[in-house]
C-alpha cells in the first residue's frame, strides 16, 4: 500500500492522531507470581511484557562482579509480535543491541551498589511489535524494576518521534517508523529531566528540527510518566490495603 | 520452585491416596479453563488460555512456501513451543521446550489431524505453511494437556486467504492472486487430537496435575486424542514404569477425559465465535446510524 501523506492537510495522521498524540496506554504491573516483579506496558497494538527476579545469587560466578549487582538481560521476541513471522535467534543483532541498550540504560539509575555480588535479571517479551519497541520495552522494564522492589533513583521514561514529511511526530507506529524518515529514541530520567539515552537512526536532519524533535520526545516522555506514576501508585496502594488486611 | 522439601512431598502424595488434592479437587477433577480467540491482530489465527495459573499464547500465521519434496500433494504444519523465563530454571526451560515442540510437531503435520491436501495450491510448486508458535507465559503445571487445548481453539480461529494461480507475463511464470479478507476459508478442525496427560502418583492415577504436584509425579503418560477417540500419539515422561496391564486402563480413561475437554472446549468456542459475531454486528448497528 502506497501512502503518499503521513500527516494530512487537516493534521490527522494515518491512524487518526494528531501530531503530538500519545497512542491509549495501558499499564498493569504485578501479573505475574512467579518473578519478583513484572509489567505489562501496551501503547497501542505494541504490546511488552518484562519481569524482574533478583537480587539473587549469581548464576554464572565468572560474571559476578565484586563491588556492585550485575544486570543480565534476555529479551525475546514472540515469533507472531511482527506483520511478517520472524524467527530471531537470542544471537541476533537486534537482539544484542535492545538487551544492551536496556543494561546501559539501567545501570546508572539502579543502586547496584547494594547489592554486591549478585545479579538481577531481567526479561523481556515482546508480544506485539507495532513501532516504539524500544522506548516501551524500557518503559515496562522501569515499572517490572519498581514493582521487584529495587531500589532506583528515578523513573525512566522513554518514547519515540521522527520527523516526516517535514512534520515531527510523536510516539510512532510501524509504517510511520518504517517511512524513512529520522527517528529519535530518548529516554529521560523523570524528576531531573536527565536524558539517559538516546539513538537516532537519521537520514539527515537539520539542527533545528533536531532541537524541536527532541523537545517533542521529552515532552512525550513526561507524559508517559505521568501515566506510570499512577500505575505505581495504585499498585503500591493495592498492596498497603492487602497487607492491612491481614494485619487486622 | 524446583524443588520441594521431604516434607511437602508427603503432604501432596497422602492428598493424593486420600483424593482429596491441595486445592479441593479429587484425583480425576480437572480444573477450569477459559478461552479467548482472535486476541492478536496481527496473525491469522489465535488464542488464548488460562488453565488456573497456566496462560498460554497461540498465535498463527500462513505464509505461502514451497511443499516438501516427499509430500508434493501437501502444504504443511510448522509448530515451535517457547515457554519463557517464570516457567522454570533456564536449562530445563530449554528440555521441556524441545520435548513439548516434538510431541505437538508430530500430531498435528501427520496429515490425519488437518488435512493437508487442503493447503496446498499448486502442485510440487507452491502451498500453504501454517506456522503455529506458542507461546508459554505463566506455568502451573500440565502444559501438554493446555497447549494443546490452545493450538485446538486458534485452529478454530484461524482464516486462510482464498488464492487463485494465474499464469505470469512470461511462459512457465506463475502469479498468485490473493483475494480479500471476506473470502478466507476456516480449517476443518472436526479430527484435531488435544493432549491428555494421566500422572501416576504412588499406585494412583491423577489428571490435570499442578506444578508441585508434578514434582511428586512417578510416571505420566500424555495421550493425544481425537473427539471421536481415535489415538494420535503416546508418550511417557517420568522415571517409574506403567504396568502394560494399566496401560490399557490409563488409556481408556484418557480416552474419556478427552471426550469431555474436547466438549467443554467446543462449547466454549462456540460460545466465542456467536459472541464475536455478535459484536461485529453491533458494529455494523453504530456505522449506520
Amino acid at each position: 500500500m502506497e501512502i503518499s501523506e503521513y500527516v494530512n492537510p487537516e493534521g490527522l495522521r494515518i491512524d487518526g492522531r494528531r501530531r503530538k498524540e500519545l497512542r491509549k496506554i495501558e499499564i498493569e504491573m504485578g501479573k505475574l507470581e512467579q518473578v519478583d516483579g513484572s509489567a505489562l506496558f501496551v501503547e497501542g497494538f505494541t504490546r511488552v511484557m518484562a519481569s524482574v527476579c533478583g537480587p539473587k545469587e549469581v548464576e554464572n560466578r565468572s560474571k559476578a562482579v565484586e563491588d556492585k549487582a550485575f544486570i543480565s538481560v534476555e529479551f525475546l521476541s514472540a515469533t507472531f509480535s511482527t506483520r511478517k513471522r520472524t524467527k530471531m535467534s537470542k544471537k541476533d543483532r537486534r537482539v544484542l543491541e535492545i538487551c544492551s541498550i536496556i543494561r546501559k540504560t539501567f545501570e546508572p539509575v539502579l543502586q547496584l551498589e547494594l547489592f554486591p555480588e549478585s545479579e538481577i535479571s531481567i526479561f523481556i517479551q515482546v508480544l506485539q511489535a507495532d513501532g516504539g519497541v524500544e522506548s516501551a520495552c524500557i518503559n515496562a522494564v522501569t515499572l517490572a524494576l519498581i514493582d521487584a522492589g529495587i531500589p532506583m533513583i528515578d523513573f525512566v521514561c522513554s518514547c519515540t518521534g521522527t520527523y516526516l514529511d517535514s512534520f515531527c511526530i510523536l510516539d510512532t507506529n510501524f509504517i510511520e517508523e518504517t517511512a524513512g524518515g529520522s527517528i529519535l529514541i530518548a529516554a529521560i530520567l523523570a524528576k531531573s529531566k536527565k536524558v539517559v539515552s538516546t539513538q537516532m537512526k537519521i537520514s539527515r536532519l537539520k539542527m533545528e528540527n533536531f532541537t524541536e524533535l527532541l523537545e517533542l520526545v521529552v515532552d512525550g516522555c513526561s507524559r508517559i510518566y505521568d501515566l506510570m506514576e499512577d500505575a505505581t501508585r495504585k499498585r503500591t496502594k493495592e498492596q498497603l490495603n492487602s497487607q492491612t488486611a491481614l494485619i487486622k | 520452585m524446583d524443588r520441594l522439601s521431604f516434607s511437602e512431598q508427603c503432604f501432596i502424595i497422602q492428598g493424593i491416596k486420600d483424593n482429596i488434592r491441595n486445592d479441593a479437587r479429587t484425583r480425576l477433577d480437572y480444573r477450569y479453563f477459559s478461552i479467548e480467540t482472535g486476541i492478536l491482530p496481527q496473525t491469522n489465527g489465535s488464542s488464548r488460555l488460562r488453565l488456573a495459573g497456566t496462560e498460554i499464547v497461540v498465535g498463527i500465521k500462513t505464509e505461502i512456501g514451497e511443499p516438501l519434496k516427499e509430500s508434493p500433494n501437501d502444504g504443511r504444519i510448522e509448530v515451535s513451543v517457547e515457554c519463557t523465563f517464570s516457567t522454570s530454571e533456564r536449562r530445563s526451560k530449554e528440555v521441556l521446550n524441545q520435548e513439548i515442540t516434538a510431541m505437538m510437531q508430530k500430531i498435528y503435520s501427520g496429515g490425519k489431524a488437518i488435512d493437508l491436501t487442503n493447503l496446498s495450491i499448486l502442485k510440487e510448486k507452491k502451498c500453504w505453511i501454517l506456522y503455529i508458535d506458542v507461546l508459554v507465559l505463566r506455568s502451573d503445571g500440565n502444559l501438554f494437556d493446555g497447549v494443546s487445548l490452545a493450538i485446538k481453539a486458534a485452529l478454530f480461529n484461524t482464516r486462510i486467504p482464498k488464492v487463485q494461480v494465474v499464469p505470469g507475463e512470461r511462459s512457465g511464470e506463475i502469479e498468485i492472486e490473493v483475494f480479500d479478507e471476506q473470502q478466507s476459508e476456516k480449517i476443518n478442525i472436526k479430527n484435531v487430537p488435544i493432549c491428555v496427560t494421566i500422572s501416576q502418583v504412588s499406585g494412583f492415577v491423577v489428571i490435570d496435575t499442578t506444578v508441585y504436584e508434578e514434582l511428586c509425579i512417578d510416571s505420566s503418560l500424555v495421550v493425544a486424542i481425537d473427539s471421536s477417540s481415535n489415538l494420535f500419539g503416546i508418550r511417557k515422561y517420568g522415571n517409574d514404569g506403567i504396568e502394560s496391564s494399566s496401560l490399557i486402563e490409563i488409556i481408556n480413561l484418557a480416552s474419556k477425559a478427552g471426550q469431555n475437554l474436547h466438549a467443554r472446549l467446543d462449547s466454549l468456542l462456540q460460545f466465542e465465535e456467536k459472541n464475536r459475531i455478535q459484536n461485529s454486528l453491533d458494529l455494523d448497528f453504530i456505522h449506520q446510524k
